[in-house]
């Protein structure tokens, strides 16, 4: 066995390059590098969309589709973090809901992951957890047209008729923007199709990195005003709303994981061709 | 009685109309006995020779459909996957090979019995239908399933892998479980997002529409068969389309405007 | 008559709710018919929950089957599994039974979330993050440039994946506005016609359930 091919054995082991994996998430996490993030421009347009006041106003109603289930925090929550952060900082109102079951454990997590973000905030006058509706779509349709119609109570058994919030903001025109941050593909076509179509309501995409092809023709086509894919996008909206979260701490592993990924497919590559010229050489 | 167009629009109509009478049209002509030609699909050939590969190698066919509820925009995959079954388990009861189909919808449990069952006695092997064999319901939440999946896949040792039905994150969990099975895998799945890992990582892909024409070619009947030529006539359609609309954007003309009237 | 039963008849049940839902997408009528409609739609909807509910049961009963199947096989491994399987099952069943004869909603239950918040997210987030090993052992063996579109792939893999980490930012700060573009243009342009095909694929598929010549389905054909 030649020495290339000793090479390309050993990196054919996949309890090498797991082990390798594992050793370039961990230790960054622990070990931070700090290094550079730079801001892209999609990401830079949504945080100016938010900013300008006159597409947002300060004080406006904001409503936050929560559709992901645990697995898929990790990229998300990061995103909603750094977006309510920037949206309470303008005073807007909040309006959470999920048409997931998973909902309401994830929105349970986001408290949990960002107290500082919801202090001095009141429930019921700054932001409002509706809680899990069924009926999918339907229900995103049926909220459009009346939010005290379609849900009588909130998750907490609030009557919705007497949270202040929701008395004020009770159908889609009285809305700025929805947040649909959503593991899924469906729900940015419902959210188009039951919001936007109908009411002109501005739309904001969070979705994980996998699936921001599926739903980049709808920015393209203006249907939503801009998205925020994966944990990148997270990154860069923390940096711009100046709150350190996971996205930030999640960029080091990130990095150092794609790069041994590079490597790897670098150097197979290198042993492939080295491995097949020979061969041609051999044959001749 | 008002009959007023809903914001659904005339346009989309008369469009959904016209591709349903180009495949009913086509599959008229097959019906008269003209051979309506389509093209080969190199993975729906590849599920024959997975299926002879799996008896050879004295190992089992594993095939599965996905998972979640039926009643949702998935369902067409979940038909298709069906009908990819239904040609899979012939191929078993020809072969004499045994399978091993996983699935997480708990509405088609009944339908897989019954289209294996049905393939195994039409083959002339009834001896091998065993329905808690054949068919196993694992569950329809979205991890468990794929850790189950990946579970049989390794413990029966499958020669062949063969997944098509609508997936999400758990399809590389399935072509990697394959793989380090050394087994032979065709995948299909009309997910866009999924595609690229079936295509990275399987042997064989059908491609997002592909799913469907498996699903007609898999009957067998030229009938059938046929309406894949209403798909093309779709996508020429589209074609046209696209054309027109480059054509007329200089001039200030949106077409797309009055596609949703 | 068994065919018929089999067959015929929900053959007809979906030509039916095939044309109806398309003409009531499409068409207003009267406010009155639109009403009946929505009316039989919410039934249906309802229904469908029902039988999702029923299917389920079913589900869970060819669980219980097949592990009690491999138990009887007394491989030791086996029946351990097949034993914790099963008696779990029934812990399940019991405490629902007694849950919805008393009244009480299991998911607000502390032991519950307990068990969710504890047990089955972190094992949901453990097998989601399992997929990074896969991608990384696929990537390896797929990469490989054996034409010239393999080179292209693997060019476009490589500034993508740099552009999407920091590693990139170091090496050079426009591969951000690179791997930009390569989303927002050649990928949305690669994505779109996979998505009208799709459709395409779809309206087909619906005109042979209209036609009843998609039969697989209905289960078996005797």
């Amino acid at each position: 066995m030649t020495a290339i091919e000793k090479i390309d054995k050993i990196l054919s082991t996949r309890q090498l390059l797991y082990t390798l994996l594992v050793i370039a998430i961990i230790l960054p996490l622990i070990y931070p590098v700090g290094l550079p993030i730079g801001i892209s421009s999609r990401t830079k347009a949504v945080y100016d969309y938010i900013q300008d006041d006159s597409k947002v106003p300060p004080g406006s109603h904001v409503l936050i589709e929560i559709y992901y289930e645990v697995a898929a925090r990790a990229e998300l929550e990061p995103q909603v973090i750094a977006l309510m952060k920037q949206l309470f900082e303008k005073n807007c109102k909040l309006v959470f809901l999920s048409t997931i079951t998973y909902g309401p454990l994830a929105f349970q997590f986001l408290q949990a992951s960002a107290p500082d973000v919801f202090e001095g905030k009141t429930y019921g006058e700054d932001y409002v957890f509706l809680g899990y509706i069924a009926g999918q779509e339907s229900a995103v349709a049926s909220l459009a047209k009346s939010i005290t119609g379609t849900v009588a109570t909130d998750n907490y058994g609030n009557s919705t008729s007497s949270l202040p919030l929701i008395v004020e903001a009770n159908d889609a025109s009285a809305y700025a923007l929805v947040i649909v941050a959503s593991s899924g593909t469906d729900t940015f076509g419902w959210y188009v199709r039951q919001w936007y179509t109908p009411y002109h309501t501005p739309l904001l995409f969070g979705a994980l990195s996998v699936i921001a092809p599926s739903i980049e023709p709808y920015v393209n086509a203006g249907q939503a005003v801009g998205m925020l894919t994966g944990q990148r996008s997270a990154a860069e909206y923390e940096l711009l709303v100046g709150r350190k979260g996971l996205g930030i701490a999640s960029m080091d592993a990130q990095s150092f994981a794609h790069g041994l990924i590079l490597v790897f497919i670098i150097v197979g590559n290198i042993v492939f061709a080295y491995t097949k010229l020979s061969k041609r050489g051999e044959k001749k | 009685m008002d009959i007023i167009y809903s914001k659904a629009g005339v346009v989309p109509f008369a469009l959904l109309v016209f591709l349903m009478l180009a495949g009913y049209y086509f599959m008229r002509k097959a019906k008269g006995g003209k051979p309506i030609p389509v093209r080969k699909i190199a993975a729906f050939d590849a599920i024959e020779e997975g299926v002879a590969r799996s008896v050879e190698m004295g190992r089992p066919v594993h095939f599965t459909l996905g998972y979640g509820p039926l009643s949702t925009s998935m369902a067409p995959q979940y038909l298709a996957g069906l009908g990819v079954l239904n040609h899979v388990a012939r191929l078993c009861g020809k072969y004499g090979a045994n399978l091993v189909s996983t699935l997480g919808v708990p509405e088609l449990i009944a339908a897989e019995e019954e289209v294996i069952r049905d393939a195994y006695y039409s083959a002339g092997k009834p001896e091998l239908y065993n329905v808690t064999y054949n068919v196993r319901y694992l569950t329809d939440q979205q991890f468990a399933y794929a850790s189950a999946v990946q579970a049989t896949i390794q413990r029966e040792n499958a020669g062949t892998n063969i997944m098509v039905g609508p997936f999400w994150a758990e399809s590389l969990i399935f072509v990697e479980a394959g793989a380090a099975s050394g087994a032979f895998q065709v995948a299909g799945t009309a997910r866009e997002t999924q595609i690229p890992f079936f295509v990275l990582a399987a042997d064989y892909s059908f491609i997002g529409e592909e799913i469907f024409a498996a699903g007609a070619m898999a009957s067998g009947d030229n009938v059938t068969l046929a309406s894949i030529r209403g798909q093309d006539i779709g996508k020429l359609l589209s074609w046209v389309l696209i054309v027109v609309g480059l054509v007329l954007l200089p001039l200030g003309i949106k077409l797309a405007t009055y596609l949703v009237m | 008559m068994g065919a018929v039963v089999r067959r015929n008849i929900p053959q007809i049940i979906v030509t039916i709710i095939i044309l109806l839902m398309v003409i009531f997408y499409f068409f207003y009528i009267s406010s009155e018919v639109r009403t009946a409609f929505n009316t039989w739609d919410k039934a249906l909807t309802d229904w469908v929950v029902v039988i999702t509910a029923m299917a389920a049961i079913v589900g869970g009963v060819d669980i219980l089957r097949y592990h009690v199947n491999q138990s009887r096989k007394k491989e030791p491994k086996q029946v351990f599994f097949s034993g914790i399987v099963m008696i779990m099952e029934v812990i399940m069943v019991a405490f629902a039974v007694i849950a919805l004869s008393s009244g009480i909603s299991i998911p607000t239950q502390q032991n519950f979330q307990w068990l969710y918040t504890y047990i089955y997210a972190p094992s949901d987030a453990a097998m989601y993050s399992i997929l990074i090993f896969y991608i990384a052992s696929a990537s390896y063996r797929a990469f490989r440039v054996r034409n010239p579109p393999a080179l292209l792939l693997l060019v476009v893999a490589i500034l993508v994946m740099l552009g999407n980490t920091s590693l990139g930012e170091l090496l050079w700060s426009g591969l951000l506005p690179i791997r930009d573009w390569i989303m927002t243009v050649p990928n949305t342009a690669a994505f779109r016609p996979i998505t009208m095909g799709l459709g395409f694929g779809i309206i087909i598929l619906g005109l042979r359930l209209l036609l009843g010549k998609e039969t697989t389905w209905m289960g078996r054909r005797e």
